[in-house]
């Protein structure tokens, strides 16, 4: 035997106490699972039925809802627009400072939030290279929609870009080639045989841009705080009235939002939660 | 006029590159491109389909300048390695997609390409539920129901398990004769160029080194890599002087045709044709050594000496001759490299004009 003599006793230890390795995974998982889930669980259990009639009565928060819901959708669909031929351009295509490309769209990852909105308004607010142009057409980022959908494609863009690359990447260039060979345009060849194979992944990343852009709060506040989406709704009632009266809103949010969340999710993956 | 012809063709992907590579492909013929893996041999493959572009030179289908033109206007059939067939499509949908891409709704012509390579039954299924055999017949079906002008093939066979594969050779050997499609087909194995192959090239290192048919290259390889990738054996560079003398580490030689090369050359030969003699005879090429190892196997054995001089000598010889002469280690024997098979092979690879 050539084995280490430093790597022995480790090795022998390891290999004499499988149990313990298995035990510590499930306790630190368990630990970073409660972390996620007790505060949730929490919030919901400080809602009365009552406090839940009276937000999801409130006319305010229902239509911040709604148009979270909306500019979230609205924003998949755009960045499902822009993405897609982004990330085929990342999976397929060999260029010069590709490498930066593909930095610059993870850059809003690392991006606070609300520097990213501050760097918006510069670009599309009233005196903005694109805001004083869209100014002109009457169309306004500054306390608009536009201004809301704007942010949230921001933020979630690497989303998009990053999911539909993988689901791109994964599918065979062979089988493109193949299809060219047989006397498909690119288009024929991208529109039958790359994107039906790819399809789950970019759902997937245009479920996860919606989900991110409902999330959203920093960019979105400082581009529009008018009209408020649900997040600044329920930052606005905790400023205002306070911890009790926010968390009806903000349970009738997460409620709407996990809602949704979960039937693309599993429109995109087509099975129910996680059950594999 | 070929059906194919390739002028002069340079290729740069990556850091690889292929080289002045010329050929002509004839109606009805197969020519198989053989080589290691890394001499380029899928690179020409997708040169030539048109996946990529080329720094020189020029592809002509049918004498259509296709250099410039995309995959889908070059009416050339691709069989790849793993197949590519479409794994969301049934069988019969794979087979239609060519017709379909080029407008055509002619569903019974789709029906017999399928009955044509015997896979009517399977027209429903998807490609992850077949075997390596029946993917492979989807693939030439898909490919030839379009009628191209060549079929390209890239080791279509490689994707198989060994028994499957020697089935499937003869069995595509057969069926490319049949269909009189003119053929290019890439592989690194040897059995199944000679199988396949009206001609053989053989590319090395992004060089087409030589081609012509697989008789005439086994027998005259023109350079000692050629040589060594046919399974000859290398004797080692000698000093050769025509027309018949070669000098070999103090050893005078005599070979029977020095092919025009005068000075430093590769002496190659077959082990096959090494006699062993059982005493000393009075004849060119004829040496004195001892068996350092043998390897018993059907049906040849393969005998290992050296001769006195200290040069390596490899015999192959019948498994029954072998035990009744008593070889083994130690042995002393007499062996003859008769004249006329030992080849004189360049060192320097000559650049080949298919």
């Amino acid at each position: 035997m050539t084995e280490p003599a430093i790597e022995a006793p480790l090795a022998r230890w390891g290999r004499r106490r499988p149990q313990v390795f298995s035990a510590l995974a499930w306790t630190l998982g368990g630990l970073m699972l409660a972390f996620i889930a007790l505060p949730l669980l929490r919030l919901f259990a400080s809602a009365s039925p009552s406090s839940l009639e009276g937000a999801a009565s409130s006319r305010s928060v229902l239509g911040a809802v709604r148009l979270s819901l909306q500019d979230a959708g609205i924003t998949a669909l755009l960045a499902a627009l822009g993405g897609v031929p982004l990330a085929l351009l990342l999976a397929r295509r060999r260029f010069r400072g590709k490498g930066l490309v593909q930095a610059v769209v993870d850059l809003p990852l690392a991006v606070p939030h609300t520097v990213a909105g501050i760097a918006l308004l510069f670009v599309f607010g009233r005196n903005g290279w694109i805001g004083s142009l869209a100014e002109g057409a009457g169309v306004s980022f500054f306390g608009t929609q536009w201004g809301i959908v704007a942010g949230m494609l921001f933020v979630s863009a690497p989303f998009m870009v990053n999911s539909a690359r993988v689901a791109i990447e994964s599918v065979d260039p062979r089988m493109e080639q193949a299809a060219r060979s047989l006397g498909a345009s690119p288009w024929h060849a991208f529109r039958r045989i790359t994107l039906p194979l790819s399809a789950r992944g970019i759902l997937t990343g245009m479920v996860l841009t919606y989900a991110r852009s409902i999330s959203e709060f920093g960019a979105v506040v400082i581009l529009a705080y008018f009209p408020m989406t649900a997040p600044v709704k329920v930052y606005d009632l905790y400023l205002q009235q306070g911890l009790a009266q926010s968390a009806a809103a903000a349970v009738l949010l997460l409620v709407v939002t996990l809602s949704t969340f979960l039937v693309f999710r599993t429109l995109a993956s087509g099975r129910l939660l996680a059950a594999r | 006029m070929p059906v194919l012809e390739v002028r002069d063709l340079c290729v740069r992907v990556g850091t690889f590159e292929l080289h002045d590579v010329s050929l002509e492909l004839e109606e009805g013929e197969v020519l198989v491109l053989l080589g290691p893996s890394g001499a380029g041999k899928t690179v020409l493959l997708d040169t030539v389909a048109g996946f990529h572009r080329p720094r020189a030179g020029r592809v002509h289908v049918s004498g259509t300048d296709v250099t410039l033109l995309p995959p889908e206007q070059r009416r050339l059939g691709v069989v790849f390695q793993e197949y590519a067939l479409f794994p969301h499509m049934s069988v019969l949908e794979n087979v239609s997609f060519g017709p379909r891409a080029r407008g055509s709704r002619d569903a019974s012509r789709n029906r017999k390409a399928l009955e044509r390579l015997g896979i009517a039954h399977l027209a429903d299924r998807r490609p992850g539920s077949l075997s390596g055999g029946e993917r492979q017949r989807v693939a030439l079906a898909r490919a030839l129901v379009t009628e191209p002008r060549a079929l390209l093939l890239d080791e279509p066979l490689s994707a198989l398990d060994a028994p499957t594969r020697d089935e499937l050779r003869e069995e595509l050997a057969a069926f490319l004769e049949d269909s009189g499609t003119a053929t290019l087909y890439v592989t690194h194995d040897r059995a199944e160029a000679f199988v396949l192959a009206d001609r053989v090239g053989l590319l090395f290192d992004g060089r087409l080194r030589q081609v012509g048919e697989v008789a005439e290259v086994l027998q005259e390889p023109r350079d000692v890599e050629v040589a060594a990738f046919l399974g000859m054996e290398v004797m080692g560079i000698a000093n050769v002087v025509p027309p018949h003398r070669a000098e070999l580490g103090g050893l005078e030689l005599v070979v029977e045709d020095a092919r025009g090369i005068t000075g430093p050359a590769a002496l190659c030969y077959r082990a096959e044709d090494v006699v062993i003699l059982g005493e000393g005879r009075e004849a060119p090429n004829v040496f004195g050594g001892r068996v350092e190892r043998v390897i018993h196997s059907i049906p040849l054995s393969r005998v290992e000496a050296r001769t006195r001089e200290g040069l390596a000598i490899f015999a192959s010889a019948f498994a029954r001759d072998v035990l009744e002469r008593d070889l083994r280690a130690g042995v002393e024997v007499v062996f003859h490299v008769p004249p006329a098979s030992l080849r004189v092979a360049r060192l320097t690879p000559e650049v080949a004009d298919g």
